[in-house]
């Protein structure tokens, strides 16, 4: 469950969204520059919004409370519309990326596996 | 060579490496900023740190003789830690690291423009911290322009003259490297063992140019493959 209450200033307008979303799959539609990335965004931390983000009752974002998770702590997976490799990385270590360092090597297996790709 | 030019171009590689060396921490985390923010400070900020190339090397000579006098606030400061820098090697390093540091920021701050700034921004989601984002991400990413940058404030810094002389003097065996060996030797009418230290110059100059070249190229040519 996320439930949100967010705003975040555009260049071309103020995005505000509330919103409770129970469902495993939730689709965002709406016309090219309505805010659909800067949400996704600000979910993820990676844009600087305001106003209350919860993930199954864990607070990600409470401008009220002055709680601010960064990113790498909020464990959501964000990928981008277009392929967004590191260029500077093989498949291999792009896969492994996100894995912690010191994990052993057989993980790169296992997270093809988990993957199916 | 004779035992004096070899000393001479010691002296030479070894101010030139040090201060290459200290510039490349600051001239990193500077190109960094440039490279984030916007607006009149920016643009300022800029500014301030081209200065060196298109001022008279004599006249940043002066500036930092002015900081560096025991009463200039500089030189106050480090004078009460016992520290002298005016007419010692390490003058030479800092006159050469003031005169080479917007050569090293410029191609920094380029490359750092250049990184998709998505990119750090996914590492975040996939658990990094901002220091392990830049680490891992951003610093690998513009690490050829950073290189580039180097080798040309390396270059630089191996023929600084006009601060170097106003600051460190043109001691032989203390202060006196390549391009003021050379202008002492030509003032003196040694015209032939002056061309020597020229085309030392000139062969070391060439090899860190083509150097910053190839790196260059290189990274031309990632890009096209990428793009």
């Amino acid at each position: 469950m996320i439930e949100l209450d967010l705003s975040l200033p555009l260049a071309a307008f103020p995005l505000q969204v509330s919103a409770k979303l129970d469902s495993d799959s939730v689709a965002v539609l709406g016309p090219s520059g309505s805010g659909k990335t800067s949400l996704l965004e600000s979910i993820a931390g990676l844009r600087a919004a305001r106003g209350r983000i919860l993930l199954d009752g864990n607070r990600l974002l409470d401008s009220a409370r002055g709680v601010r998770l960064p990113p790498e702590r909020r464990r959501i997976g964000y990928v981008p519309q277009d392929a967004c490799l590191f260029p500077h990385l093989d498949v291999r270590r792009n896969v492994r990326f996100g894995m912690r360092t010191g994990s052993r090597e057989g993980t790169f297996d296992e997270a093809v596996a988990i993957l199916d790709i | 060579m004779t035992s004096e030019d070899f000393s001479i171009l010691l002296l030479t590689v070894e101010v030139a490496t040090v201060a290459t060396l200290l510039i490349l921490p600051i001239g990193v985390a500077a190109g960094w900023l440039l490279s984030r923010g916007g607006g009149p400070l920016r643009t300022f900020a800029e500014t301030v740190v081209s200065l060196p190339l298109v001022l008279p090397p004599t006249a940043v000579g002066i500036l930092l003789l002015e900081a560096l006098r025991k009463r200039g606030t500089i030189g106050g400061f480090l004078d009460s830690y016992g520290i002298e820098l005016l007419f010692t090697r390490r003058a030479v390093v800092l006159a050469t690291a003031v005169m080479a540091f917007p050569l090293l920021v410029r191609p920094a701050r380029a490359a750092f423009e250049e990184v998709d700034r998505r990119l750090p921004a996914i590492a975040r989601s996939l658990g990094c911290g901002p220091f392990e984002a830049f680490r891992r991400v951003t610093l690998p990413l513009a690490g050829r322009g950073i290189l580039t940058g180097t080798l040309l404030a390396f270059s630089r810094a191996l023929g600084e003259f006009g601060a170097t002389i106003i600051v460190a003097g043109n001691i032989p065996g203390r202060t006196q490297t390549l391009a003021l060996a050379i202008f002492q030797r030509h003032h003196i009418g040694q015209d032939a063992s002056a061309m020597r230290l020229v085309w030392v110059t000139v062969v070391l100059a060439f090899g860190a140019v083509l150097a910053s070249e190839i790196v260059s190229r290189k990274r031309s040519r990632v890009e096209g493959a990428v793009g």
